[in-house]
């Protein structure tokens, strides 16, 4: 069994500082003569710094709406971001173009959520994991034919159905495929966007334990996103949760569980049904929903929904990054 | 006295491929008060069971078999007349995703007022509407269905009650929504309410929300309640007894803690083993082989035998029967004494 990364593993393998990400909408030229209205930014992450050390497994956890998927997706340059760099391998590649992109783009890959929307309807899975033997090299097409029955084979797949197209697969199929689309090009990073999210219970079990393995046996770096508690408590040898476009806590994944000390991660970890680390005194209902990020709160971005607020200084002040031993970090005004 | 008898139900669809057994032979009682969930993975036939309750089974299928018995009558053998009168009335039901649930061109209040419209409830007497056309009369009537609206809406805790009334679905967020269908559920006081998956389509602490707030509910007036959920900690959590399906049939039922702790169906085995537990050991997830079979082609006598690691002949001998391995706890399995 998998033991967990405890050690520092040297260098990170991708870092990102003060990364920001905003959507902008500007109004109709009519709207803004007649009603004066104004651009509407959503702040979707907002100065979030973050690293990933070589061969671990960081989760990164947070509900509907905090940027996590966006984040991701900065990450790997799906998008550009509106402010801050990120590094990779040590450099930077926040505005690169052209021969470095495409070397970044073949050592960082990405699995999606949704299992039927991130597959080309058109091309059978000989044709989708082709693409990715072709950028890496592979130009012999008996050569490529092998790779891909072996790719077929190391994700649980039937070789047979090499000719066959995505709709005639199940969803968790469909994963599998998009995983082997990944693994065809040997990457060192990789970014998986909720791949069970939208999985049935125990399909979700064959993907994560897929994953797991193939993680033990290649040592890939990733970057596991979801909204699921008791799967990033299982999968990450690091977790960091997000509200509102900011990161709010960082911690190692037992330590975070154990002691968690940012509210947010408190009530999070407490509206968790069933089971629980400790016999839970009594749970945390927090008042309200999640503010949108259109306009989200002054100061500490929780302070409206926080049940140990310290004081002003909460609402006029947004917290830094204070460092609690352990790897632990909290961004919260208890603790400064 | 059961409120709720469920003998051998079984309903199937009809389609150009073969019959399909979506719900296949199920038992189930429920008392009054009583919180009892219905778990099981996509296609097993939990919400399927629960239209069938209400008869709301949509085209091509049929309830073939079975007795829905509530209150001492068979809900299955009366007029659709008489069903109305009961649908949202003495049994409600609470739909997984409130966003298509909800009518998106009508307010939020004027929604839940519909159910006490339709339902007759004038004063508080839940008598038969009563054909007067007097404009004063009518007034009375309009005015009792408001405020017993707005004491809806502040019982599910909405905030800004008066604003909410005047405000259209898509203004409210997910949570919002789900607690207006709760709103709507609860309005003309059902013995039962039916909720399927209320809180997959939300965010965990939504839904710590919104479990919190049917169990306020559910205590005060007395209702019960049937929870369709995927989410074994949720069925844990607010469910005393459980029951478990595949394929149509409920392969284990019994209370929740005595089904979790010592589970004896093979499926249930299999589940509670695959899904990652927080606990101060991490241990390794054993996922259940293969798939979960067509509903057209069941060719063994036990839907699971395919993927059960503990399959063998006696499996195939004969129709297999439910079975007490301890008291309230059965299981429909060849293989357990």
């Amino acid at each position: 069994m998998k033991a967990r990364i405890k050690e520092k593993t040297g260098e990170p393998l991708t870092t990102v500082k003060g990364i920001k990400k905003y959507f902008i909408k500007k109004p109709s030229l009519l709207a803004k003569a007649i009603t004066r209205q104004k651009d509407i930014v959503i702040k979707a992450v907002d100065d979030v710094n973050l690293e990933i050390r070589e061969g671990e497994i960081l989760g990164l956890v947070g509900e509907s709406g905090c940027g996590k998927t966006t984040l991701g997706r900065v990450m790997l340059k799906l998008y550009e971001p509106t402010a801050g760099k990120i590094f990779f391998e040590g450099k930077d590649i926040t505005y690169c173009n052209g021969e470095a992109v495409r070397e970044f783009r073949r050592k960082a890959q990405i699995i999606f959520q949704n299992p039927y929307a991130s597959l080309n309807p058109r091309k059978a899975v000989r044709e989708i994991i082709s693409v990715s033997l072709k950028n890496r090299g592979v130009n012999d097409p008996r050569q490529r034919e092998e790779e891909i029955l072996s790719l077929l084979r190391e994700v649980g797949l039937n070789e047979r159905h090499i000719n066959n197209y995505p709709h005639q697969f199940s969803g968790g199929q469909r994963q599998r495929i998009s995983i082997a689309r990944a693994l065809a090009m040997r990457p060192k990073f990789i970014i998986a966007d909720e791949p069970v999210s939208s999985l049935d219970v125990s399909i979700q079990a064959q993907i994560l334990d897929l994953l797991e393995s193939l993680q033990e046996e290649y040592k890939f770096t990733y970057l596991f996103i979801a909204h699921d508690l008791s799967v990033i408590f299982y999968i990450s040898d690091r977790v960091a949760v997000m509200y509102l476009g900011k990161i709010v806590e960082v911690a190692e994944t037992v330590e975070l569980f154990e002691n968690p000390l940012h509210p947010y991660t408190k009530a999070l970890l407490s509206a968790i049904p069933g089971v629980g680390m400790k016999k839970r005194e009594k749970r945390i209902i927090l008042k309200g929903a999640v503010p949108t990020p259109i306009d989200p709160p002054q100061g500490c971005r929780f302070h409206p929904r926080c049940f140990v607020k310290k004081g002003k200084i909460c609402d006029l002040k947004e917290p830094t990054r204070i460092p609690m031993g352990n790897s632990h970090y909290v961004y919260c005004h208890l603790f400064s | 006295m059961d409120l709720l008898r469920i003998t051998n139900l079984t309903t199937v669809f009809l389609t150009r491929r073969g019959v399909v057994r979506a719900v296949d032979h199920i038992n189930l009682r429920i008392k009054e008060g009583e919180v009892i969930g219905l778990v099981g993975e996509s296609g097993c036939g939990k919400s399927v069971s629960m239209l069938s309750i209400l008869r709301l089974v949509p085209y091509p299928g049929k309830i073939i078999d079975g007795e829905v018995i509530f209150n001492g009558e068979n809900l299955l053998k009366k007029p659709l007349t008489e069903m109305r009168k009961i649908r949202g009335k003495e049994i409600a039901m609470i739909f997984q995703d409130p966003m298509t649930t909800l009518n998106p061109v009508f307010r939020v209040g004027e929604q839940i007022r519909e159910s006490l419209r339709i339902h007759g409830i004038i004063n508080g007497n839940h008598g038969e509407k009563k054909r007067v056309f007097s404009w004063f009369a009518n007034k009375a009537r309009r005015e009792f269905e408001q405020q017993r609206v707005m004491k809806l809406i502040e019982e599910v805790e909405l905030p800004s009650p008066e604003e909410r009334y005047h405000q259209y679905p898509y203004e409210l967020s997910g949570g919002m929504q789900q607690r207006v269908l709760t709103a709507i559920a609860l309005s003309c006081e059902p013995k039962l309410i039916l909720a399927d998956e209320p809180t997959t389509a939300l965010d965990v602490t939504v839904q710590a929300q919104i479990l919190e707030l049917f169990n306020r509910v559910i205590k005060k007036h007395r209702t019960s309640m049937i929870l369709v959920t995927h989410n074994l900690g949720v069925a844990a959590e607010f469910c005393q007894r459980i029951g478990v399906m595949y394929a149509g049939r409920i392969v284990e039922t019994g209370p929740t803690n005595k089904v979790m702790e010592n589970p004896k169906h093979p499926y249930t085995c299999g589940l509670l083993r695959s899904i990652p537990k927080i606990s101060k050991k991490r241990v390794r997830i054993k996922p259940i082989p293969g798939n979960v079979p067509d509903l057209v082609e069941l060719s063994h006598k036990c839907a699971f035998y395919p993927r059960c690691e503990k399959a063998s002949p006696v499996c195939e001998e004969k129709e297999i029967e439910l079975k007490e391995v301890e008291e309230g706890h059965l299981v429909h399995c060849a293989l357990s004494k």
